[in-house]
């Protein structure tokens, strides 16, 4: 079976930013957050981020919180690079998974929700 | 007196005896934990058999009083806990765990979890059924290393636990060399092996054991993402390391196979456990 951001990839030709290279290292810029698209924040904050195998943990040091993504959480990260708005993120997903076209809406309206919760992201 | 330094983790502390039951129960407590520099110890416990009564024993960390009374098996658990804190609340010298540790064959086993998941009556049960008892409350995985170091200190069974183990542990005959309070006894790792070893296995296998009265026996797999999680709650030294030891830790997850495992009773426990870790490539 094909992992689910590489069949994304393949369907939706993304271009996803590359995985961090190294172990702890701290990644300016992230997280990447959603804002709307006329909406600039100069919000900034660093996470420290693990990938493992096609799962994500993000770490938040300044509240020693760890926020653990399954593999579908970690796609819909990936795809916050401050620039998607959540409408462009959701038609991404939706044609590369037609099949639950209604479901995604709801996914990742909820994934996001999730992160904003936790200080992840702000959404704009 | 005599004066025991007592080194872990990076941490080291100075153990005083005063009296012969004094030296007795540190001898039990300490006996298998590597030695330490004089210079090196923050902390010096005390404890006196000798005065100010005959039978009183009393206990100090430095100069605050911690136990004054006559129980042996109190005494004893409170020096335990308290070394135990002082090491954890001094280590920086790379990850300490909340966890159980055991040996099988070369392999090391390591079983996290907060207190109340059934680590030590779960270590005991595998140290009498083929597996060497380690330690049944922190393992130490220096940086840079992924073995596991154990505090290598006497088990410490909770009262209720005792019914899980009686057919295997005579605990009547093994009276007189166990410390027992109200509250639990503290059991010397050889009583349960007379072969055991203390020993410094790599990381092979993470359980992360939960026991629950009547629940069947269920072993399930966990990812890597997740055994870091699961990790990072039971890292107990994580305010002492840059960013809380978090890559270190999930590098650690990378290594190893993780499960979490709920159990009711003891059966099967042991072959499941063992046909896991005779699976693992070398």
């Amino acid at each position: 079976m094909i992992p689910l951001s590489e069949r994304l990839i393949n369907t939706a030709a993304l271009q996803i930013g590359p995985r961090p290279g190294d172990v702890g290292v701290d990644f300016a810029g992230w997280p990447r957050y959603p804002l709307a698209q006329q909406r600039q924040k100069s919000f900034y904050r660093i996470l420290i981020l693990e990938p493992i195998d096609d799962e994500l943990l993000l770490f938040h040091p300044g509240q020693t919180k760890i926020i653990y993504c399954n593999a579908t959480a970690s796609l819909v990260w990936q795809l916050c690079d401050g620039q998607r708005t959540v409408q462009e993120i959701i038609e991404l997903l939706q044609t590369a998974y037609p099949e639950a076209r209604n479901k995604i809406v709801t996914d990742v309206q909820a994934t996001l929700r999730q992160f904003a919760q936790q200080g992840a992201l702000e959404l704009g | 007196m005599t004066v025991r330094y007592i080194t872990f983790a990076g941490s080291t502390l100075a153990v005083e005896d005063n009296g012969d039951r004094a030296a007795r129960i540190i001898e039990l407590l300490y006996q298998y934990v590597p030695a330490g520099e004089a210079r090196l110890a923050q902390t010096t416990y005390r404890l006196s058999s000798d005065r100010p009564a005959a039978g009183e024993l009393q206990l100090h960390r430095d100069k605050v009083l911690l136990y004054r009374g006559a129980a042996e098996g109190t005494a004893a658990e409170l020096l335990l806990s308290d070394t135990c804190y002082q090491l954890a609340a001094q280590s920086r010298a790379g990850l300490l765990f909340h966890a159980a540790g055991l040996a099988w064959r070369e392999y090391g086993l390591l079983l996290p979890g907060a207190s109340g998941a059934g680590k030590s009556t779960l270590t005991a049960w595998l140290a009498l059924n083929d597996f060497n008892y380690l330690t049944d409350e922190l393992v130490f995985v220096p940086w840079g290393s992924n073995h596991l170091v154990p505090f290598p200190r006497p088990l410490h069974l909770k009262r209720p636990a005792r019914t899980a183990i009686e057919d295997s542990f005579d605990f009547t005959g093994h009276a007189q060399r166990i410390l027992s309070s109200s509250y639990a006894d503290l059991i010397s790792p050889c009583l349960l092996r007379p072969d055991n070893r203390f020993t410094c296995p790599p990381l092979r296998l993470i359980i992360f054991p939960r026991y629950q009265a009547g629940s069947q026996f269920s072993l399930t797999p966990l990812s890597k993402a997740r055994a870091g999680l699961k990790l990072m709650q039971t890292l107990i030294n994580a305010p002492n390391l840059p960013h809380q030891g978090f890559s270190k830790v999930t590098r650690l997850a990378r290594q190893a196979p993780a499960y979490t495992m709920r159990y009711g009773s003891f059966e099967q426990i042991g072959q499941h456990v063992e046909a896991l870790l005779a699976s693992l490539p070398d």
